[in-house]
């Protein structure tokens, strides 16, 4: 845009007043630089741009020295020399891409982002006479862009995951070096002690440096000291400039005094995380080796950031707390221990799906129990998951052991469940196989359940009756009982279609497997083909469990009283 | 595992008839309530739920089609069931809903009250 030989040779030859004129009108600066580096010309906005009053103040100073004034980076934070700067390219012969430089001025910590883009003077012959570089504040746009990206990594990263101490950690790296030089994430409980639970800083030699500074400070703040006050008002805290003094005098003891000395703390501000009106913990942002001044436009920025981080603070919290209900209800809902029957060796198995997201609680059960004049097992799956089917888990458990007392008949037993499930709004429905344990003699009844496996001691698989249809469903229902010998040798087995239905890489394990992996087992004890059983649908299953999964294993036993 | 569960909706007259296939589970039930959801008697005289072409049924699907069963014979629309895979046909079996819905080979059976 500037090229032309008759331009550089009215600059050359001093006669360039009145194209100075016309460039001094310009916002952009402009620099003319000629092959043994003199600087020929700058308009008034370069002049400015680089802090000095009259163009013979800045032709007398060295481009040296008034790098030597700033810190001076790429966008990766890179430290920039000289010979990267487009116009020393250019006259040295180098290409001269545009360079997107940052600058931090080490005496006012002013941040800059400047796009340097040169081109070159020649002459009437095509040689190379000048570089006349733009210098572009890009200041507004390239920190609205880097805010914007920050905003978007703290959103993923914080919608990405439960594990808390792991998300904060994330979220200070993120903020490390783009917002601050050093971040530390601290989390308050009511009594004021604080967790620390996480820390990031630009340069990872310091980082050994901020673990020992955090044992010089006490576990619970002080109402007066900033963090304590911060998080008392509920209002964040910005110091742009902390003279030395003040950042020692904290200290508690010498050492104390030459971590903070070391880390060369500039600009500091501390955020509180606020979620409703609670807030959660605080979060502290540091300028040091960068010599950035922190300004008001960073701190509503990391009010920002310390928003969302509260929101996932409290939302991990939340999960915590219910997860907590729902194990505490799923143990209220399971036998702690089964009952010692006489004349019965029994063994259960539980597996809630999606046992390790802890939240989940299941629809399948199992209850064994010694009535006044019987004992009785019972197994059963309410269809759905959730709070919903756990609770109607615990109603079908304690409404057989009831029911048990007045009409000790299994059919008798899932009539009035049916009845119980029936009176109450929706459809919840069930299926259960109940039995009633003799002596070497099982009565069954069966609602809808599938049918249980008996192994006897020449591995001969047999599947009992399996006649009434589920709970809950229909209003002319009937249940029948089935007398089911079980001798000495045999193994029992009742499940639920969790079994059968577990989901493979290309099937489900399915009725046949149940049944192979039962033959395979014969004489073992109860116990030991639950294990087998549990092992095999681990082996089995691709991926998190879909369905419960809740069997019992008896087998009979010399009757002992 | 992939489940490919898919749904088709027609209607016949004052008929609706929704072929299910693929698995219907868990994670698949949802698409199936919702489509159940939007009929009602007595605009619709007859629901078929033709099961021919769905390979599993687990009982979360099982207890959606009770459920629509339940509702619907209340509002004066009858549902019939077309017999689908060996898994499917056992569960209905098993469970009694075989015994107390109406359940035919194919859609035509249904529509033709045959």
């Amino acid at each position: 845009m500037l090229g032309g030989a008759g331009l550089t040779e009215r600059f050359l030859s001093g006669r360039g007043p009145e194209v100075a004129e016309l460039l001094d009108t310009l916002s952009e600066a402009i620099t003319i630089r000629d092959l043994s580096d003199t600087l020929l010309f700058a308009n008034q906005a370069a002049i400015r741009h680089m802090g000095f009053e009259t163009l013979a103040e800045l032709q007398a100073t060295p481009l040296q020295s008034i790098m030597a004034d700033y810190i001076v980076e790429n966008e990766d934070g890179r430290p920039l020399k000289m010979s990267d700067v487009p116009s020393v390219r250019l006259l040295h012969g180098q290409s001269a891409e545009p360079l997107l430089m940052h600058t931090v001025h080490r005496q006012s910590g002013e941040s800059r982002w400047d796009l340097l883009k040169t081109a070159g003077l020649r002459d009437a012959e095509g040689r190379l006479m000048a570089a006349v570089t733009m210098i572009e504040d890009v200041t507004a746009v390239k920190t609205a862009d880097v805010h914007m990206r920050m905003l978007s990594e703290w959103g993923r990263t914080l919608a990405s995951s439960l594990d808390l101490q792991e998300t904060l950690q994330t979220v200070a790296q993120i903020a490390v070096p783009r917002l601050a030089d050093l971040c530390v994430v601290d989390l308050i409980d009511h009594k004021m002690v604080r967790d620390h639970v996480g820390s990031a800083h630009r340069d990872p030699a310091l980082r050994e440096l901020v673990a020992r500074l955090r044992e010089f400070e006490p576990a619970e703040l002080e109402p007066d000291s900033t963090l304590g006050r911060v998080i008392a008002t509920g209002k964040s805290e910005l110091f742009a400039e902390i003279p030395k003094e003040r950042v020692i005098r904290v200290a508690h003891n010498e050492e104390h005094r030459e971590l903070l000395r070391a880390l060369e703390i500039r600009s500091a501000m501390a955020v509180p995380m606020r979620v409703r009106s609670r807030t959660v913990g605080v979060m502290t942002f540091c300028t040091c080796g960068s010599q950035r001044r922190l300004t008001p436009d960073d701190l509503k920025l990391a009010e920002q950031l310390a928003a969302r981080a509260a929101i996932a603070v409290e939302n991990s919290r939340l999960h915590t707390t219910l997860s907590g209900v729902a194990e505490t209800l799923q143990q209220s809902l399971l036998p702690n221990e089964l009952p010692e029957v006489p004349g019965w060796e029994i063994a259960a198995l539980y597996r809630p799906a999606g046992a390790d997201q802890r939240i989940e609680v299941g629809g399948d059960f199992y209850e064994v129990f010694n009535g006044d004049s019987a004992s009785f097992a019972l197994i059963g799956d309410i269809t759905g998951h959730g709070v919903t089917a756990a609770t109607l888990t615990g109603l079908m458990r304690s409404g057989a052991r009831f029911v048990s007392r007045l009409e000790p008949q299994p059919a008798a037993i899932l009539h009035r469940l049916d009845e119980e499930l029936r009176q109450r709004p929706g459809t919840a429905l069930c299926t259960a196989l109940c039995a009633r344990l003799g002596a070497g003699e099982l009565v069954l009844s069966s609602a809808g359940h599938p049918p249980a496996l008996i192994v006897d001691a020449s591995a001969n698989v047999t599947e009992t009756p399996a006649p009434g249809p589920l709970l809950g469903a229909f209003d002319d229902a009937e249940w029948g009982e089935e007398a089911v010998a079980v001798g000495p040798g045999e193994l029992m087995l009742l499940y639920t279609d969790g079994v059968t239905e577990a989901a493979g890489p290309d099937e489900r394990f399915g009725l046949q497997r149940l049944r192979e992996l039962l033959a395979e087992h014969s004489g073992v004890s109860p116990g030991e083909l639950l294990e087998a059983l549990d092992m095999a649908l681990e082996q089995f299953r691709e991926g998190q469990a879909a369905d419960d999964v809740a069997a019992l294993a008896l087998r009979a036993v010399p009757y002992q009283r | 595992m992939d489940s490919g569960f898919r749904l088709e909706v027609r209607t016949e007259g004052a008929a609706a008839i929704i072929a299910v296939s693929g698995e219907l589970d868990l994670a698949s039930s949802p698409a199936f309530q919702e489509q159940l959801e939007r009929i009602s008697g007595p605009e619709t005289e007859l629901l078929v739920i033709d099961l021919r072409e769905l390979d599993f049924m687990d009982s979360t699907g099982l207890s959606i089609i009770v459920g629509a069963h339940q509702r619907l014979t209340e509002q004066g629309c009858s549902v019939s069931i077309v017999r689908g895979a060996q898994q499917v046909e056992r569960l209905l079996d098993l469970t009694g809903v075989a015994e107390r819905l109406r359940v035919v080979d194919t859609p035509e059976e249904a529509l033709n009250g045959g």
